[in-house]
């Protein structure tokens, strides 16, 4: 159907769906990584792109109860984690509009790291010296 | 309410001694236009009777009577100044008028006598006495800036005092069609389609917007692909339509001179075409592809023939693309990072690594690029300078496609979730949003179009095309024909006859879309006979 928009969280470390290889979140939207799902691991993140939000759901789980929405991924619809909405216990707020990601369901993949600006600064300084440099003008 | 006048029963009807205000407002109006038009008054009173013997008697040059009678109305004017600002311009305006006929010496007497005790406005008082020694009456009236004696100079006397007076005295001149000029104007501009030639409209019944310019009816339908249709565009000389599916394949048609269009060849790639963009001679098409295509494939439209594919590296993404408007190098770039120059061989001049590119634009100067990015914001590349700049900052949502209008002066942005944004690319400032589309899920792409570009067309996930004018906020039209719930990928208005309007969807359909009325449309100068 058309062309699914993709967004990109940008980063270095991206995560993406093991499925389809979307991407989701970078490492540096890591807020903990002492989470456990249903298959196993999961991380807490910050921010996540490219997913679609289920009917709120109200799950008790270790830490008390709390009110979830699934997350599934955009372009191939599996299920990768679940969002905390609200939490009943005071001390567990902290997790409110952040998402968890099973990691058995995502890949990491270090992507190809982006040239920083003072890369192009070097490559601008540089042609300007190659511009100035004349190999045949007299004076040494 | 005594003082606007009592009804009597020759007005006929049902009639209560008391009329709410508004009602007996009109009725006045109605009055002061009937009297305008010379007929005569019925037996209602309008006005004042002081105020009506003041009229007169200014009208016929009966300076005293109206001193007089403005003594009488003295009581209902607020402010003593401002009464006597008007008898200083009674005075005046007999001051001149005396002059001009001559009577000097009458002239003194009503500097000494009536203006001079009056103690306001000296200058212009010495003034007034100055052109006492003025022979010549045109000179006078260039002095003066005074049109002479007679009806004209005192009307405009009579306009000028009546502002000092309450409106419940007086009627304010030409009331009512005023408010009738005032009411049509608004209809005109309820209309948005005001740029020179404005619909003459009657009284009768509201200014009808000239909707017949805007694109209503789908005059064809054609079914030529396999799969969903992702993007479509004319090219710069309006002589074709390309159409990119994903059924691998894109699509030329021929363009008549009445709008039709034609099926003329298929161009078989071997990926899902999710964009393309024609050279700015229109002989060679730049296609691209979904996410994992590494590869931009150079196409020659006349021999449909693919001139060659370019590639770097099997890692690359490259999902949009756009040509220099000299037509020797294009640019194109991917979510992965790479952004290059390629010149017609294939080979990189130029990179600008580290942008996550979503779509492409160059500017007419042939140095600016624009490049929306993952950061949700545009910003102008210059290749050669190694420079970039801030266009747009970063929105909250990331914007999916864009497209600029022809004179480059506005950007409109599809912005995931968020409709459309227009923004004014001389100042980078935002103008408008534009509502009613939903984009959600799927890449849309919108395009400007009708004349001077005061029409932006989208496609929407729920099948209908969306046609806004640039003015207003909610769509003008809806578009309806394409399968409900499949998505409008992309429309394009044609360059030249920009009433027409192409549009495709995941139904695997092109619609053609023109306005109601023939005559909008107009004649083509351009000749799609030209075998390709």
């Amino acid at each position: 159907m058309g062309v699914t928009f993709l967004h990109h969280p940008n980063g270095n470390h991206i995560y993406s769906c093991k499925e389809c290889d979307a991407p989701l979140t970078n490492k540096d939207e890591i807020f903990s990584k002492r989470f456990t799902g249903s298959t196993g691991r999961a991380f807490l993140f910050n921010r996540v792109v490219n997913v679609v939000h289920s009917d709120s759901n109200c799950r008790v789980m270790l830490t008390g109860r709390h009110i979830v929405l699934d997350v599934y991924c955009k372009k191939c619809d599996t299920k990768l984690g679940w969002m905390y909405e609200f939490a009943v216990n005071n001390d567990q707020q902290y997790k409110e509009g952040k998402t968890i990601l099973e990691v058995a369901l995502i890949q990491e993949r270090p992507e190809r790291t982006v040239v920083h600006r003072d890369f192009r600064e070097l490559m601008r300084n540089h042609r300007t010296m190659a511009f100035m440099y004349d190999p045949n003008s007299e004076q040494a | 309410m005594a003082k606007n006048g009592t009804e009597n029963d020759s007005a006929g009807g049902t009639l209560n001694g008391h009329l709410g205000q508004r009602d007996s407002e009109v009725v006045r109006l109605i009055g002061q236009h009937l009297e305008d038009l010379g007929l005569h008054k019925t037996g209602t009173e309008l006005e004042n009777q002081h105020a009506t013997e003041f009229r007169c008697s200014i009208l016929t040059g009966d300076w005293s009577k109206a001193i007089a009678a403005l003594e009488n109305l003295r009581p209902e004017i607020s402010r003593d100044d401002k009464v006597q600002n008007m008898i200083f311009q009674i005075y005046e305006q007999k001051y001149l008028e005396l002059l001009e006929d001559g009577e000097t010496l009458e002239g003194v007497k009503c500097l000494r006598q009536d203006l001079a005790p009056l103690n306001i406005q000296t200058e212009h008082l010495q003034k007034l006495a100055q052109i006492l020694f003025v022979q010549d009456k045109k000179q006078i009236y260039a002095i003066m800036n005074w049109p002479g004696k007679g009806r004209d100079s005192r009307s405009a006397l009579m306009n000028k005092l009546q502002s000092y007076l309450p409106h419940h005295i007086m009627l304010p001149p030409n009331r009512l069609s005023l408010l009738l000029q005032q009411a049509q104007k608004f209809q005109q501009q309820q209309c948005l389609f005001s740029n020179g030639s404005l619909p003459r409209t009657s009284l009768l019944y509201d200014a009808q917007s000239p909707i017949k310019k805007v694109p209503s009816k789908c005059i064809q339908t054609l079914n030529r692909h396999a799969g969903d249709i992702n993007y479509c565009r004319f090219n710069n000389s309006g002589t074709h339509l390309a159409t990119g599916s994903k059924d691998e394949t894109v699509v030329i048609w021929a363009v008549a001179s009445n709008g039709t269009v034609s099926y003329e060849k298929t161009l078989s790639c071997d990926f899902e075409v999710t964009f393309f963009s024609w050279s700015p001679n229109d002989e060679l098409l730049a296609v691209v592809g979904a996410e994992n295509t590494s590869f931009v494939n150079l196409w020659e439209v006349k021999t449909g023939t693919k001139k060659h594919e370019s590639r770097q590296s099997p890692d690359d993404s490259l999902t949009s693309v756009a040509w220099f408007p000299d037509g020797d190098s294009y640019v194109c770039g991917g979510k992965r990072g790479q952004f290059y120059q390629v010149n017609l061989e294939g080979h990189i001049i130029e990179t600008f690594d580290g942008v996550r590119v979503f779509g492409l634009h160059v500017l007419a100067d042939g140095r600016s690029i624009l490049a929306s990015d993952s950061h949700n914001r545009i910003r102008s590349y210059d290749f050669e300078a190694i420079l970039d700049k801030e266009v747009i900052n970063r929105l909250a949502n990331p914007i999916m496609t864009f497209s600029l209008s022809s004179d480059e002066n506005y950007i409109l942005l599809n912005v995931l979730e968020d409709g459309l944004h227009l923004y004014d690319l001389s100042c980078n400032t935002f103008v408008r949003k534009y509502r009613g589309n939903r984009q959600s899920m799927y890449q849309i792409h919108s395009a400007f179009g009708g004349d001077n570009d005061e029409l932006l067309a989208t496609g929407s996930e729920c099948g209908t095309v969306f046609i806004f004018h640039r003015e207003k906020e909610t769509p003008i039209k809806e578009l309806t024909g394409h399968s409900i719930d499949k998505c409008v990928n992309c429309v394009h208005f044609h360059p030249i006859h920009t009433n027409l309007l192409a549009s495709v969807s995941d139904d695997q359909l092109l619609k053609i879309w023109m306005p109601d009325d023939n005559d909008a449309f107009g004649q083509a100068d351009f000749s799609a006979t030209t075998s390709l």
